[in-house]
């Protein structure tokens, strides 16, 4: 299947590629398709590399006390497995499709061919993957303290 | 060995060797060429605070990268026009990363919790590095999504708790 460039341009590199770089990723992705329902990750499971949510949405849900907690719903254009490709260790959370997926997929193997020879287009990939864990991060700062508030109002009001 | 102080937004700014060694360890996670320790030499400044002091505040321009070298401080976020403390960071914590690479305003105000010594890379030297030292700039923005992957996997997990509490309660 044809990879649609000008959207990884838009979306994870953002700025113009050159053929040579389009040519690239045209050899190195991979297309995956999910139906409603499936996980494309597994927590705790080894990611192999890095995936791009090309169309659809996805839910993250996370193991906690035995259960499975949803903590986040997250829409075409995010990026998943960065942390564990970058940061290193297992997947920390569950993603299902919530609705028929497309995915863009460049396997561990890909990312190791760009950081020998593609060095700016794995710089690119990186800043994306801080642009993405830093909303993250922000969004659940955000909820934390909401939380918190909500729980020392509780306590207060027993 | 200190070699001259002058300020820094009113707090005390001590040029003193930096400790290369434990750059290494914490922060490129690999031994540094004399190239590498000559230019960082250059871009990094030693900031003292004491306890108590804010060293970021919530919503202002991004100023640079900050490492804590020795010390702790305290991430505070405001909602509902209150400062809610969210977060303690100890040695080796990274902050205004967020606001540097992802071009916003700082998303929590950062106060000293105890006397503590930062290393700061200004956005002029990142982007020095980024220009010109690539491979350094590589291992501290590897080292910043390592950071974000690290608070993410513990907001995960507070998050759930909370989730399931606050279930809990309006049940």
């Amino acid at each position: 299947m044809n990879i649609d460039t000008a959207w990884l341009e838009e979306h994870v590199f953002h700025h113009a590629l050159t053929p040579l770089e389009q040519r690239t990723l045209r050899d190195l992705v991979e297309v995956h398709h999910y139906a409603k329902g499936e996980s494309l990750i597994v927590e705790q499971s080894v990611v192999d590399g890095l995936l791009v949510l090309k169309e659809g949405s996805v839910a993250l849900r996370h193991e906690q006390h035995g259960q499975k907690v949803q903590i986040a719903r997250l829409e075409a254009g995010v990026q998943l497995g960065d942390m564990s490709l970058f940061g290193g260790g297992c997947a920390s959370a569950t993603v299902v499709a919530l609705t028929d997926c497309v995915v863009y997929q460049l396997p561990q193997s890909a990312l190791q061919y760009m950081m020998q020879y593609r060095q700016s287009m794995v710089q690119d990939i990186m800043r994306n993957s801080i642009r993405n864990l830093s909303g993250a991060l922000r969004r659940m700062n955000d909820h934390q303290a909401y939380a918190l508030q909500y729980m020392q109002g509780v306590h207060a009001s027993c | 060995m200190l070699k001259a102080v002058r300020t820094h937004h009113g707090k005390q700014e001590i040029d003193m060797d930096i400790n290369m060694t434990w750059l290494e360890e914490h922060i490129f996670h690999r031994t540094l060429s004399s190239d590498d320790k000559i230019i960082l030499k250059g871009l990094i400044e030693t900031l003292h605070y004491s306890k108590g002091e804010m060293i970021l505040e919530e919503g202002q321009e991004p100023e640079g990268l900050f490492v804590l070298l020795s010390g702790s401080v305290l991430l505070e976020h405001e909602k509902n026009g209150q400062k809610v403390r969210i977060a303690k960071l100890e040695e080796g914590a990274q902050f205004g990363d967020m606001s540097l690479f992802e071009g916003g305003t700082t998303s929590v105000s950062v106060r000293a919790g105890e006397a503590c010594v930062l290393y700061k890379f200004s956005q002029k030297s990142m982007h020095y590095m980024m220009e010109y030292r690539q491979s350094l700039s590589n291992d501290i923005m590897l080292n910043t999504i390592r950071s974000l992957a690290q608070a993410i996997r513990q907001m995960n997990d507070t998050q759930a708790y909370t989730a399931q509490y606050m279930q809990g309660k309006r049940a």
